[in-house]
């Protein structure tokens, strides 16, 4: 069954609440959650070559390599006991699957994700992918998902995975028809988070060995220049990986701020240069506030026709208090972060992404409406203080001759 | 009359250049230690001695003597009596050791003993069964100097602590090679080797300066892969010691110098081959920022209010330390008397505008050769 919903991929920085979104929206009746499908495959963004070889058809075989192979950064993990918490596949004694012999890249939270029965599953998948004929890739993964919708009785899928803004460019290349459901966390609690996280942590490791080598060296047998590596992360290499070298690994908040910040100038330049009907921004603070009203205005953007007042209710009701934490940290510390996280604040404002505690989505009334229009400032704040917010405003309006952003 | 010459490391970068040097004198002969490694030993000396004389602009003007005057004595450093025997070369004149493990970091310790401690134990058994009375010259580094800092005499050496593995194997190795009095043992300490003093290239192993530069370029790149254009306003503190000099001299230098003083009368035992003008190490780290596209560092003492971004490149400053900072004044008493020279040689003096050639010159092979990962592809990544 073809879909005729559009493609919407739900994207964000990660540690950003997207993952809550995945589990609220496999509970509606209509959408088929397909949950890390991106990251997993590619192997926290190692293998997007061949994920997406350019422009040359991928046959069966290829397909189901892309999605079952074992692949060598969460291998390496699992096997030294620090997969991400977010890993679904069960690994216990009796399970198909184990450390020792890996798991699909399909199977780690894809498929558990849909259902328990998720061995069943893979393997009903394997022989589904073995008849597909050679395709360009991206139609190979939009018939998977239709697969996946059709034996799930959905109408629509949506993807999301952790830190995929990075990957919008070359989504809207590769699916451009797909809409973007953006989900923006304060850049501070997701650089915190971001910095405790095994996968960001294991992605940050391999982005520096990569940049000092100038090759990957979980995609390759070479080893040249490893001598140049520095003992933390010389002992991160495959072929020595250990959870203790991984766990000592020093990758601060403020490291992730920097990125974070990255993450939002590169992002939200190209979500900003699409149509303005392909991309719903939602502020992670803003669905914990007032959680119905969001999620009325989500469902609406993925097909009006799949509103749904239980739903909404019973999404909302899955919401769990998250208290920000970067306000705990040392006053050195949180400058620290403000600083490097400044660039992605700025980025928010320039492109006009920048969130509006009294926003209220466009499916509420108008006087709501106007109330989110009055005190753009007021949402500098959160961010910044009173002072740079109200200057912001004064540029931003014209009063008193201050035409210049401040300087965070 | 011909004069026979035994080198070790031949196929680096130093020892290269000193067998050109050697090659100056008609009638020269050198046979060569070599390791045969994926070509034969004859085809890999070839090669290294060809491509040195390029870099130092001699074009193919050598290849002649390469060919006719320089052979290849198959063998290794870390075998005994560098798995060669005596009789395969004739009696040389003078023995060189320059063969070393350049490597510093501690992981690598294990190794870098064995190739400078007992390679050079080898190639002193080597010396003597070939039966060489005069001179066992081993070129070793200033820097067996240590923590030492201050006026550093050339004189053996007196307990300094190393800083790093590497200065510690030297040490050991020279102790080899002083107690080996039998071949009248002369001990070269060149300080941070650079490229040609007038081409500026460098033939092979790039290491000490190129190493730094080196990193520092990988970090600028680092950063704007993080977030692009992190590295350009970033405005680094770094820590720099405002007294601090580093001794650069060009690689042509040393090897004249070597050559020279390996004929001359002296009996000195131990010779500095360093810079007596050396250029101050904030100015040179001011030039390396500038052609990399950095912004211009802030010199400070101490770590003190660092960002991460600023403690990583302290951190990454490494080996490289300890040569920045710190004032280390190396006497060349010994040196310039059996050189005759009462004035330094003008070829080398490292003013900004000449560090900056060789700065750039590094620069422009690393983005010729380095697999830059592409900030599109870092961007997907």
């Amino acid at each position: 069954m073809t879909s005729k919903v559009q493609p919407v991929f739900i994207v964000g920085t990660g540690r950003c609440g997207s993952t809550m979104l995945s589990n609220m929206i496999r509970d509606h009746a209509d959408i088929l959650s397909v949950s890390e499908f991106l990251v997993s495959v590619t192997d926290f963004a190692g293998r997007i070559p061949q994920t997406f070889p350019e422009g040359c058809p991928v046959d069966a075989r290829h397909v189901w390599d892309v999605l079952a192979g074992f692949h060598p950064r969460q291998t390496a993990m699992l096997r030294h006991g620090v997969e991400m918490d977010e890993m679904l596949y069960p690994l216990a004694p009796t399970s198909r699957f184990n450390r020792q012999t890996g798991v699909p890249a399909i199977l780690y939270v894809t498929l558990p994700h849909l259902t328990p029965d998720h061995d069943a599953l893979f393997d009903q998948l394997r022989d589904y992918v073995m008849t597909l004929k050679p395709d360009l890739a991206r139609r190979q993964y939009v018939r998977v998902f239709e697969w996946l919708q059709a034996r799930l009785g959905k109408k629509a899928w949506v993807e999301r995975s952790g830190g995929s803004l990075r990957a919008v460019p070359r989504l809207a290349k590769n699916f451009p028809e797909a809409r973007f459901i953006h989900i923006v966390r304060d850049g501070r609690d997701c650089a915190i988070s971001m910095s405790k996280h095994t996968g960001f942590r294991m992605m940050m490791a391999c982005t520096i060995m990569s940049q000092i080598l100038g090759y990957d060296p979980y995609d390759t047998d070479r080893r040249e220049g490893v001598e140049e590596l520095p003992d933390p992360l010389y002992n991160l290499l495959p072929e020595r990986f250990n959870g203790e070298a991984f766990a000592k690994l020093d990758a601060p908040a403020a490291l992730f701020g920097h990125y974070w910040s990255g993450e939002m100038m590169r992002g939200l330049k190209t979500l900003a240069e699409l149509s303005a009907d392909r991309v719903l921004t939602i502020h992670f603070e803003d669905i914990l506030a007032q959680p119905e009203p969001w999620l009325r205005r989500l469902v609406e953007f993925i097909d009006p026709s799949f509103a749904d007042e239980d739903w909404v209710r019973s999404a909302a009701a899955t919401i769990r208090p998250v208290r920000s934490s970067w306000r705990k940290l040392p006053a050195s510390e949180q400058t620290a972060l403000t600083d490097a996280c400044t660039p992605g604040f700025q980025a928010l404002n320039k492109y006009g992404f920048e969130r509006e505690p009294d926003a209220i989505p466009v499916s509420t009334p108008l006087l709501a409406r106007l109330r989110q229009k009055v005190s753009p400032a007021i949402a500098l704040t959160k961010f910044v203080g009173v002072r740079p917010a109200l200057a912001v405003a004064k540029a931003r309006w014209g009063r008193m001759g201050d035409a210049t952003a401040p300087t965070l | 009359m011909t004069t026979t010459h035994f080198v070790t490391g031949g196929t680096g970068f130093v020892g290269s250049n000193l067998i050109l040097e050697l090659l100056g004198e008609p009638g020269t002969e050198i046979y060569a230690l070599t390791r045969s490694a994926g070509q034969s030993a004859e085809t890999r000396l070839r090669s290294a001695l060809r491509h040195a004389a390029r870099a130092a602009g001699h074009e193919d003007a050598l290849d002649d003597a390469i060919a006719a005057r320089c052979q290849a004595v198959e063998g290794d450093i870390l075998s005994e009596n560098c798995g060669v025997s005596a009789e395969s070369f004739p009696r040389p004149d003078q023995f060189w050791h320059v063969a070393a493990s350049l490597r510093y970091e501690d992981r690598y310790a294990a190794e870098i003993f064995r190739t400078n401690v007992e390679g050079t134990r080898n190639a002193i058994g080597l010396a003597r069964s070939s039966g060489v009375e005069r001179h066992f010259n081993y070129v070793s580094t200033a820097y067996v100097s240590g923590c030492r800092m201050g006026t550093i005499r050339e004189e053996v050496n007196a307990g300094q602590a190393a800083n790093n593995p590497y200065e510690g194997s030297k040490m050991e190795a020279e102790a080899l090679v002083h107690e080996s009095r039998d071949l009248h043992p002369r001990i070269f300490r060149p300080s941070i080797v650079i490229g040609h003093s007038i081409t500026r290239e460098v033939s092979s192993g790039f290491s000490g300066l190129y190493g730094f530069i080196k990193r520092v370029l990988k970090l600028r790149q680092l950063l704007d892969r993080i977030q692009d254009g992190l590295s350009t306003r970033a405005g680094l503190r770094v820590i720099a010691d405002p007294a601090a000099l580093l001794n650069l001299i060009p690689v042509d230098v040393v090897a004249r110098q070597m050559v020279r003083i390996s004929r001359s009368r002296s009996r000195a035992e131990v010779f500095h081959i360093t810079n007596p003008t050396p250029p101050p190490a904030a100015e040179v780290s001011r030039v390396i920022f500038r052609e990399l596209e950095l912004p211009q560092p802030v010199m400070v003492n101490d770590v003190t209010g660092m960002n991460w971004v600023e403690q990583k490149v302290e951190e990454g400053m490494g080996f490289y330390k300890s040569y920045f900072r710190g004032t280390r004044l190396f006497d060349r008493e010994n040196s310039d008397w059996a050189l005759g020279v009462r004035v330094p040689e003008p070829a080398y003096r490292m003013d900004s505008a000449t560090v900056a050639e060789y700065v750039r010159w590094y620069a422009d092979v690393l983005r010729g050769t380095t697999d830059l990962l592409p900030v599109a592809e870092a961007a997907a990544a």
